[in-house]
Parts: structure tokens; C-alpha cells; sequence
């Protein structure tokens, strides 16, 4: 229809919003409503477009993590100096040279300090205290249960690494150096596996962009932070408690506690409302 | 030494990667896939004769309810027959089941077991040889039916090749504590994805024992409920699909239950479902490999997978158990860049996979807020791959000493012990 002011026709809607006009009316009950589809039945739209941008926003994110590597290697140098005067470390920190296939170089830190190998006082110690948390572990019901089949968990791991130091204490196959920068590479290929994670169970969903970038900058960022710290105080544990703790830290509080980190965010980012979700409490 | 360690690691994270395709998959294809919810609308029809079999044992504190909403459903009455079948109860089950027969005697039946072989098979072969009807339905003692949901049941069955349905089940009690919400997360990805996307891809949807139900003619095709059998919803299942009939899922039939509100009991349930998928693991594998001509491969691969599922947590507790081996043989971290990344790859992606189902099942529900307790299913998921190997050992040992499983009940929460005299008037 023709504007009664200016006598113009108003442009033409394109393809895509009558389709979503149509798609509104059909939804529409007899006084205006909107008639939600059942949760049985709903489905995202448009598969095959949410699967291309969504490949191609974690490609994106994919190079400018591989691009951020040598800035990261830096700020994570910067962090674990710092960590380092604070924590009191007799050492210094060094940087060893990285090369991703052949095409990024980086550098990361490096703990110039070694752990001790326990001695029996300590194997002794460490067995009371895994006793102890057994024991407690024991009286742990109801609610609790959960609680105590993780520190379970913990005391089976604890009691294989007393039971090898124990018997070929000195053949130990990890020195704490080696041990840190292992925390790290490791750290650096779940910051890497970030992107792709994310673009195959987060950017096809009808989330905005904005909420998009702003989860995976979030998670990226967390994690840049985090990891250098957890290693840092893993280190610490170590070189005050020796080699014995390292099994149990590296297998429970090490990647797993990186994963659960961005599965926390992961489930923070699934709860905020789609557009989809909006446009439908809109109509 | 440690190629010996490598070897059976490699394999075991070999089958855990085919269980993360499967959940990825799986969820792409409910997100975006064409549904099968075969006729689930159909209002009017020449409807067949249903017996509805409600198992119980020492259920007063829930048995008037099902009872109740049985008696609410818009099913043809003279259609219909709701059937108690009370299981050595020492309760008050028995006077209340009584006391509905009194009032409605053509449509609440009671077929009360005193001796016998325990448990909800052997109770439900026993019956099944009392009751007539076309279709056979099956409800646990707490769940509480919709009106609608006996016609989306029976509505499959108008198909002449469906042998069984299976509908939603929905947790009630979620608020109750946080095994509740992670069990309603749980239940969400199990049905709302997975059940879903199997019946979608014409795989092999798994019949869960109650909210669905069997034909009659399919039912003694072959041979009626196995008085043996530790799940007989699992058992059914295979025995219909390899004879030939095709299982139905219907994500929109749903149905309330009751879930376990504390850790003990659902301790006690993942065993009894770890014993009895695994007794079916033992049944069906060799059938399945030997493939029927009308099973195509894809739907035994399906059906071997999920006949597994229950076995995957011994093998990743031995996959654990290996992989520290390795750890104090010196495998990896400083020597080798890519056993940390098949590490990583381990243990995020393959574990990723089921959180990935969970949260869009969550998502598709309209539970947006429940999915930031997310990182919490790892306590759920440390408790039950605990749970299963003790419930598989138990079983193994058990099979060697030649001793018979001891049927456990599933503890019931819903108010207090019931009165038998409930609110409905005679009809």
C-alpha cells in the first residue's frame, strides 16, 4: 500500500522475511497467540548455513589462536616470573623454543628447579595421609556419596605413586622442568581444541554473534590466565611435597581440571536464550 | 612392556571414539534432522483393546495415583482394562488395589502374586496369561500418565509391522536435590536426543519397560516374557527386532515417574540395570552379528552399541588403569607430543561427546537454566562407571558361584503411605 504522506510504495520485503512473516502467521492461534511447537518437535532451521558459518567462525578462531601462540608464550613467561618471585623459587626461568609444524614458533617458560625424590619419611607420610583421607572417605554418605568416590579416586592414584617410589623410586620417568612444560603444551592444545569444540556444539545454535565470540573470548581468555597459575601451584606442591604428589595432580587436577573449566562455561553458554527463543517471545 | 600396555589402550580408546561419533551424530541429526513420530495424532479411530499392566511391589505410597490417572485417560472405556499385578507386596498394596477393583470391577483388575519367582518379568509373564487385549501396555507403580498418552501409545500399532512403543519419561521429583537435576539432565539426553535420533535414522529405539507396551500377537510370537530375564524391557526389545518387528519411539508421549533422591538407591538401580543390560549383552551379541536378512547393518551396529553401553565403564576404568601404566613406564608428557594430544583428545572429546547430548537435550526442553550444572555429570558419571564395574564384577563372580540375582526395589519418595480409600467415586 502506497504511504498516504509521501504517496510511495514502501520497498518490497524480501524473500527471507515474508518466508519469516509466513512462519509468524502460521504460528498464530485464533486471538493472536503464538502456538509454540512442542519440545518433542523442535528443530533448528537452516542446517546446512549453520554448519558453514559455524566451520568457518572456528577456523577463524582456530588461526588467530595459532597466531596468538608466540604473544601467549610471552604474557604466560611475564605470569610465571612474576609467580615466581612471589612463590619464592630458588631458580631461574627459562625459555625453550616450540615449532608448530614447521610454520609458528614459540617460546614457553621453563622451571629451573627439580622436585625431590621422596625419601621414606616422606613415602611414610604420604601413606598416613592417604589412610586418613580413606578413612574419611569411609564416613562420607548420603549427599556425600559423590564427594567420596572422588577422593577415592585420588587415594587409588595416591597409593599407585607411593607404592612405585616405594619400589623403583629413583627410576621415575618425569623431572619437574619437563613436568611444567608438559602442564603447558598440554594447556596449549586444549586452548587450541577451544575453537573446534565450540563450533561443532555452540555456533550452530541460534545463539547472536555476539554471544558467540563473547563465550569463546571468555573461555580463551580464562583459560591464557589460568593455566600458567595451575601449573605454577602445581609446581609449588611439588617442590614442597616431592615427586610423590606429582601422579595425582597431573591426572586430576591437570587437563581434567581444564576440560571441566570449559565445560563449565560450555553450560553457562548453552543456558543464555537463542534468537529463535526471543523472536518467539517477541511475537 | 609398554606396546603391551599401548595395544589394549589404543583399542579401548578406539571403541570410546565409536561411542563419541555415536553422540555427535546422534545430536546433529536431532537438531536438524526429519522426525518419526509415526501416527501420533491420531484422535479418532476404531481403537484396539488395551490391557494396561501396572507391576507393583509394596507401592501403597504410590499405586492410587497411576491407578487414578489410568482411570482419567481418554481411552474408550470398554476398551480398556487396567491391571494391577501386585507382587508379593507386604504393604497396604494389596487393600488399595483391592479397594479400586470393588469400585471399578470391569475396569481395574488385580492379579495378586504370593510365591513365584521375584521380580517384574516373572510377574509380568504370569499375568500376561490372565489378561486379553490387543496391546499390552506396561506402567510402573509411580508414574502418573497424561490423559492423552494411552491413544500416542497405541497409535503405532496401527501400523501391522510395529511390534513395541516406547514413550518419554520425565522426571517429577527434579527439585528434590542435585542427583534429581542431574538425573532430569540425564533422562533429557537419553530420550530427547538419543531415543530420538535412533528412531529417526530407523536404528533401534530401546523399549525401557514401562510408558510403552508390546502387541499381543508380537508378545507371543516370541514366546511371551522371559521369567529369567534381569531387563526385561531390554530383553524384549531384542527378541522383537531380531524376529522381525519394528521398535517405535514417541518423544511426545510423555510421562512423569519418580527418580532416586539419593545416591544409594540410585546406586542400587545403575547395578540392577548394569546386570541386566549385560545378561542381554551376553544373549543378543552373537544373534546380532549373525545378522538377520531384515536387519541392515547400521541397526546392528546400533544394537551392539547400545547392548555395550553398560560395559563401556569397566573399559574405561581399565583404560584408566592402563593409561597410568604407560604414566610410570614413561610414556609420554615429556617424550611425546602426541600422546598428550591422544590424551587430550581422550579426554575431552571423548568425554565432551555426552555433554554436548545433555545440554541440547536440556536446550530443546526449555531447561536452560539446569544446564550450568553441567561439570556436575562428572559426579554422575564417576558414580555410575563406579557402579557398573561393581554391579558387572558382582555378576561375573555371582555366575560363577552359580548364585541367583536378588531382585532389588527401587525406593519410592512421593508423600506418605496412602489410605485405601482414594478420592474417585465409583464409576
Amino acid at each position: 500500500m502506497a504511504s498516504p504522506v509521501t504517496g510511495k510504495q514502501p520497498p518490497a520485503p524480501s524473500l527471507a522475511a515474508r518466508e519469516r512473516m509466513v512462519l509468524n502467521l502460521a504460528h498464530r492461534g485464533v486471538r493472536g497467540g503464538v502456538i509454540e511447537p512442542h519440545r518433542s518437535m523442535l528443530v533448528l532451521p537452516e542446517a546446512r548455513r549453520r554448519l558453514v558459518t559455524s566451520s568457518i567462525l572456528a577456523l577463524t578462531f582456530l588461526v588467530g589462536v595459532a597466531l596468538s601462540l608466540g604473544p601467549l608464550g610471552r604474557f604466560w613467561l611475564l605470569l610465571v616470573e612474576r609467580a615466581h618471585e612471589s612463590l619464592g623459587f630458588a631458580s631461574i626461568v627459562d625459555v625453550r623454543e616450540f615449532n608448530l609444524f614447521g610454520v609458528l614458533s614459540f617460546n614457553l617458560p621453563v622451571l629451573g628447579i627439580q622436585a625431590a625424590i621422596p625419601d621414606g619419611r616422606t613415602l611414610l607420610i604420604a601413606t598416613a595421609i592417604t589412610g586418613a583421607i580413606l578413612l574419611v572417605t569411609l564416613a562420607l554418605r548420603g549427599r556425600l556419596i559423590p564427594v567420596a568416590y572422588f577422593l577415592r579416586a585420588m587415594v587409588v592414584i595416591q597409593a599407585t605413586a607411593i607404592f612405585y617410589f616405594a619400589v623403583w623410586g629413583a627410576h621415575f620417568p618425569y623431572r619437574l622442568p619437563g613436568f611444567f612444560v608438559g602442564l603447558l603444551t598440554s594447556g596449549l592444545l586444549v586452548i587450541g581444541l577451544v575453537p573446534l569444540l565450540l563450533g561443532f556444539t555452540y555456533y550452530i545454535y541460534d545463539v547472536t554473534w555476539t554471544k558467540k565470540i563473547g563465550l569463546t573470548a571468555a573461555i580463551l581468555a580464562h583459560l591464557a590466565i589460568f593455566i600458567p597459575l595451575q601449573a605454577m601451584v602445581i609446581a609449588y606442591l611439588i617442590i614442597h611435597l616431592s615427586l610423590v604428589v606429582m601422579p595425582v595432580l597431573f591426572l586430576m587436577f591437570g587437563l581434567v581440571l581444564d576440560v571441566m573449566i570449559f565445560v563449565a562455561f560450555y553450560g553457562w553458554g548453552m543456558s543464555w536464550d537463542g534468537v529463535l527463543g526471543e523472536e518467539r517471545r517477541r511475537r | 612392556m609398554k606396546i603391551v600396555i599401548l595395544i589394549p589402550l589404543l583399542i579401548i580408546v578406539g571403541i570410546v571414539l565409536v561411542y563419541t561419533a555415536r553422540h555427535y551424530l546422534f545430536t546433529i541429526n536431532r537438531l536438524f534432522g526429519r522426525h518419526r513420530q509415526p501416527y501420533v495424532d491420531i484422535g479418532t479411530a476404531t481403537w484396539p483393546s488395551v490391557v494396561v499392566f501396572v507391576p507393583a511391589h509394596n507401592e501403597e505410597r504410590v499405586i492410587a495415583g497411576v491407578i487414578e490417572a489410568l482411570l482419567a485417560v481418554d481411552y474408550p472405556a470398554e476398551q480398556l482394562v487396567i491391571m494391577v499385578v501386585n507382587d508379593r507386596s507386604t504393604d497396604n498394596t494389596k487393600a488399595i488395589v483391592d479397594d479400586y477393583t470393588a469400585r471399578f470391577p470391569r475396569q481395574v483388575k488385580a492379579y495378586h502374586r504370593t510365591e513365584g519367582r521375584p521380580g517384574k518379568a516373572a510377574a509380568l509373564g504370569e499375568a500376561c496369561e490372565l489378561a486379553q487385549g490387543e496391546v499390552h501396555l506396561v506402567f510402573d507403580a509411580d508414574y502418573l500418565p497424561g490423559r492423552g498418552l494411552i491413544k500416542q501409545l497405541v497409535a503405532p500399532f496401527f501400523d501391522p509391522e510395529v511390534g513395541v512403543v516406547m514413550g518419554r519419561v520425565v522426571p517429577l521429583n527434579v527439585s528434590r536435590s542435585l542427583l534429581t537435576r542431574l538425573l532430569d539432565l540425564e533422562r533429557s539426553g537419553g530420550y530427547q536426543v538419543d531415543q530420538q535420533a535412533r528412531m529417526n535414522l530407523g536404528l533401534l529405539p530401546q523399549y525401557g519397560g514401562t510408558v510403552g507396551g508390546v502387541r499381543r500377537a508380537a508378545l507371543e510370537a516370541v514366546g511371551g516374557w522371559r521369567a529369567d530375564s534381569l531387563a526385561e524391557d531390554t530383553d524384549m526389545t531384542y527378541r522383537l527386532k531380531l524376529a522381525g518387528w519394528e521398535v517405535v519411539y514417541q518423544n511426545r508421549s510423555e510421562c512423569y515417574e519418580e527418580v532416586p533422591e539419593n545416591w544409594p538407591t540410585r546406586i542400587r538401580q545403575i547395578k540392577r540395570w548394569a546386570r541386566g543390560h549385560n545378561q542381554a549383552l551376553v544373549r543378543y551379541a552373537g544373534p546380532l552379528l549373525r545378522r538377520p536378512v531384515h536387519l541392515r547393518r547400521m541397526v546392528v551396529l546400533d544394537g551392539l552399541l547400545l547392548l555395550g553401553v553398560f560395559a563401556v565403564g569397566p573399559l574405561l576404568l581399565i583404560g584408566w588403569g592402563l593409561a597410568l601404566s604407560l604414566y610410570y613406564l614413561g610414556f609420554g608428557l615429556e617424550e611425546s607430543i602426541m600422546a598428550i594430544l591422544a590424551i587430550t583428545a581422550y579426554s575431552t572429546l571423548g568425554n565432551f561427546a555426552a555433554f554436548f547430548e545433555v545440554a541440547t537435550a536440556a536446550r530443546l526442553d526449555g531447561s536452560r537454566e539446569r544446564i550450568r550444572l553441567l561439570p556436575f555429570l562428572v559426579f554422575g558419571f564417576l558414580v555410575s562407571m563406579v557402579s557398573v564395574t561393581t554391579g558387572t564384577i558382582a555378576q561375573i563372580v555371582g555366575a560363577i558361584r552359580g548364585h541367583d540375582h536378588e531382585w532389588e526395589k527401587t525406593e519410592r519418595y512421593r508423600g506418605t503411605p496412602a489410605e485405601p480409600a482414594p478420592t474417585r467415586g465409583a464409576g
